[in-house]
């Protein structure tokens, strides 16, 4: 009980809720510029979080990845382009409404969807990380690693494209992951010599190149004009009844799908929107309104992407295993504190995690006192040239990185790890597996040894703990998945065809 | 019956895809070979400290490979990668990075506003020389104000 009344302590401090206000500030601006997202937001964000307090840090970094979310559905209702590809749905019914005139209230039926999925995403987590975690504490080494590979091959096998890419750039984290003093012997390993290497490959270095530098990169690549802002004003946002009464349901709906798909791995806000969507469409009598401007095709996604923060929170909390990019560097953070997320948390940092559980509630809500009051002047920043955004993304990218150490060093493999981003996102290599398994190295490496030093060296020992042997089959399936997918979409149809 | 033949899809040989496939290989291949001089554990049972990273680079020859035969049937052909314009974004990437390389002599903060208005100056638009400059002074600004006096960050 204590640690609730000291979360709750922090969060409604001076510093508390400055913090959660800048956040909603730069998560809406860094959502609506459309290529950043809320993984290239925190990733920039990190180096101002080193001097703060980890509960300040973490209330930071929440408070900009809920605004981040909803902020993607700006610029896709005004300018039909996604901020962030979670709010790819909203740009079909938002665009349609700006068209008509109606961009303000598509913007106030993203903003209350947003708050609303938000608001019940943290309820979900609220509720189940706390009995997650206990069960979490009866597991052991093998238990863990075979939790963190699951992990690991879920991400690689759902973040979209081929699984052989996914899975590549699984190994290629892993690999990245082994730099340095290893964990059990104490040996150097990949070092060729180099002091500032014996910690490891930078874990902030890799993530804003890959990241922050390699969009920076993107973006330079165009050199057109953005497409005309709708000319709509964009004023308050404030819903009213008669659209709360047609939508309810929908973000109801669409906040359960997000929170659900939320805690899967890999799964995030850009696939829970369109299941959202197409639920709320299914269960809809007028179907035939979507695409056209339906209230119900904003409202749906909305909640969906903004509710599946409170559920990627719930296995990063309860059993130390992030689920997404955006995860992972909170993740990534939390061991920059000198903290190790999972569920010994509870009772080693009480405070820090209820800040966390009741920090994704009242984030979205200052989400919404912010993108009601500061709309109007956020709404332009979708308009800054691609230029100055690119230079500002290298400027911050270089800056932060010279923060992690002081060292020139940390900022020439931020650039080099930015040229490989670049050439995955070229190439539609997925970057979530390299983060994940750097992030979840540590965890599997440790485990996978301690468990066979506890067996003197004998393999069984994964296939006699049941909890291994469940989260090693789910690897399995979530591998075989995809391939069966791939194998049925190329097998040739057999007759039918010209029936 | 089966209808009209279905066009076939870029069959031409992919040179992308096969440079990345013997990259990956190749660096596969030396990742294992560095693992195998590892040291062998210590404590009974221990793997030692090569035991993962050779798994890892045992999985990654074979994915690589895997890589490799799905480019070369073509299975790679409808995400194929298009380089014509990133030759803007390497020219981004050196601006900053020569920037970087006159440090020692220039100083950080100086260095990022000059890399910053050059880069800015490689979009088209109206009033590129102004925007480059208010973008220079902005980055100088938030390198010395934000960065080295509120965050204390001693900047070379």
């Amino acid at each position: 009980m204590d640690g609730v009344i000291q979360s709750l302590g922090v969060i409604f401090s001076l510093s508390g809720l400055v913090v959660l206000l800048i956040g909603a500030l730069l998560g809406i601006v860094i959502g609506a510029l459309p290529g950043l997202g809320p993984s290239i937001g925190l990733s920039l964000l990190i180096p101002f979080t080193y001097s703060m307090s980890p509960e300040l840090s973490m209330l930071l970094m929440i408070s900009l990845y809920t605004s981040a979310e909803y902020g993607g559905s700006i610029s896709a209702i005004l300018l039909s382009t996604p901020g962030t590809a979670a709010a790819a749905a909203t740009a079909i019914d938002g665009y349609a409404m700006a068209q008509k005139g109606q961009a303000n209230e598509a913007i106030s039926i993203s903003l209350t969807a947003s708050t609303v999925g938000g608001v019940l995403g943290g309820l979900a987590l609220l509720l189940l990380a706390m009995p997650l975690a206990k069960l979490a504490l009866q597991f052991g080494p093998a238990g863990y690693f075979a939790v963190g590979l699951f992990g690991l091959t879920s991400v690689a096998a759902l973040s979209g494209g081929s699984l052989v890419k996914g899975l590549l750039g699984a190994a290629f984290g892993l690999g990245l992951a082994t730099v340095g003093i290893d964990p059990i012997a104490g040996t150097p390993r990949f070092t060729f010599g180099h002091f500032e290497l014996y910690e490891g490959v930078p874990f902030l270095a890799a993530l804003i190149g890959l990241f922050a530098v390699s969009e920076a990169m993107a973006l330079a690549e165009k050199h057109a004009c953005k497409a005309p802002m709708n000319k709509s004003r964009v004023g308050h946002v404030f819903m009213s009844a008669a659209v709360w009464k047609e939508t309810w349901r929908s973000m109801l709906s669409g906040s359960v799908i997000g929170t659900l798909l939320g805690i899967l791995p890999g799964v995030g806000g850009n696939i829970a929107c369109w299941v959202a969507r197409d639920y709320a469409r299914a269960r809809d009598p007028h179907p035939e309104t979507y695409g056209k401007g339906a209230a119900n095709g904003i409202a749906a996604p909305e909640a969906s992407n903004n509710a599946t923060v409170g559920g990627a929170l719930v296995p990063l909390l309860s059993l130390g295993v992030p689920g997404s990019p955006t995860t992972a560097i909170m993740m990534g953070a939390l061991i920059m504190h000198g903290l190790h997320p999972g569920p010994q948390l509870f009772a080693e940092q009480p405070t820090l995690v209820y800040a966390i559980l009741f920090g994704v509630i009242i984030a979205s809500l200052v989400q919404y006192l912010v993108g009601s009051l500061f709309l109007p002047i956020m709404a332009r920043t979708v308009l800054l040239p691609d230029g100055v955004i690119a230079a500002g993304i290298l400027t911050f990218a270089v800056l932060g990185a010279f923060a992690i150490r002081n060292l020139m060093f940390d900022v020439w493999m931020t650039l080099a790890f930015g040229l490989v981003g670049y050439a995955m996102k070229k190439l539609n290599f997925p970057v979530a597996p390299v983060i994940l398994a750097m992030v979840l190295g540590y965890l599997v490496e440790s485990n996978y040894r301690t468990a066979l030093v506890s067996s003197q060296g004998d393999y069984m020992v994964f296939l006699t703990d049941p909890i291994s042997v469940l989260f090693l089959l789910l690897s399995l399936v979530s591998i075989l998945v995809p391939v069966r997918r791939a194998w049925r979409a190329k097998r040739p149809v057999r007759g039918g065809q010209g029936a | 019956m089966m209808g009209a033949p279905e066009v076939p899809p870029n069959r031409g040989i992919p040179f992308s895809d096969l440079i990345t496939g013997l990259i990956c290989l190749a660096g596969c291949i030396a990742f294992l070979v560095l693992a195998f001089a590892l040291p062998a554990g210590h404590s009974t049972g221990d793997v030692g400290p090569g035991a993962l990273p050779k798994q890892i680079g045992i999985f990654g020859i074979i994915c690589s490979a895997v890589y490799l035969l799905t480019a070369l049937r073509g299975g790679f052909a409808e995400e194929r990668p298009e380089f014509t314009e990133s030759h803007r974004a390497l020219a981004a990437f050196a601006i900053f990075a020569i920037c970087l390389a006159v440090v020692p002599w220039l100083g950080l903060a100086p260095a990022l506003a000059l890399a910053a208005a050059v880069v800015t100056l490689l979009f088209a638009g109206r009033g590129r020389l102004v925007r480059a400059a208010a973008t220079a002074a902005g980055v100088w600004l938030i390198a010395v104000l934000l960065f080295e006096r509120l965050l204390g960050l001693p900047l070379p």
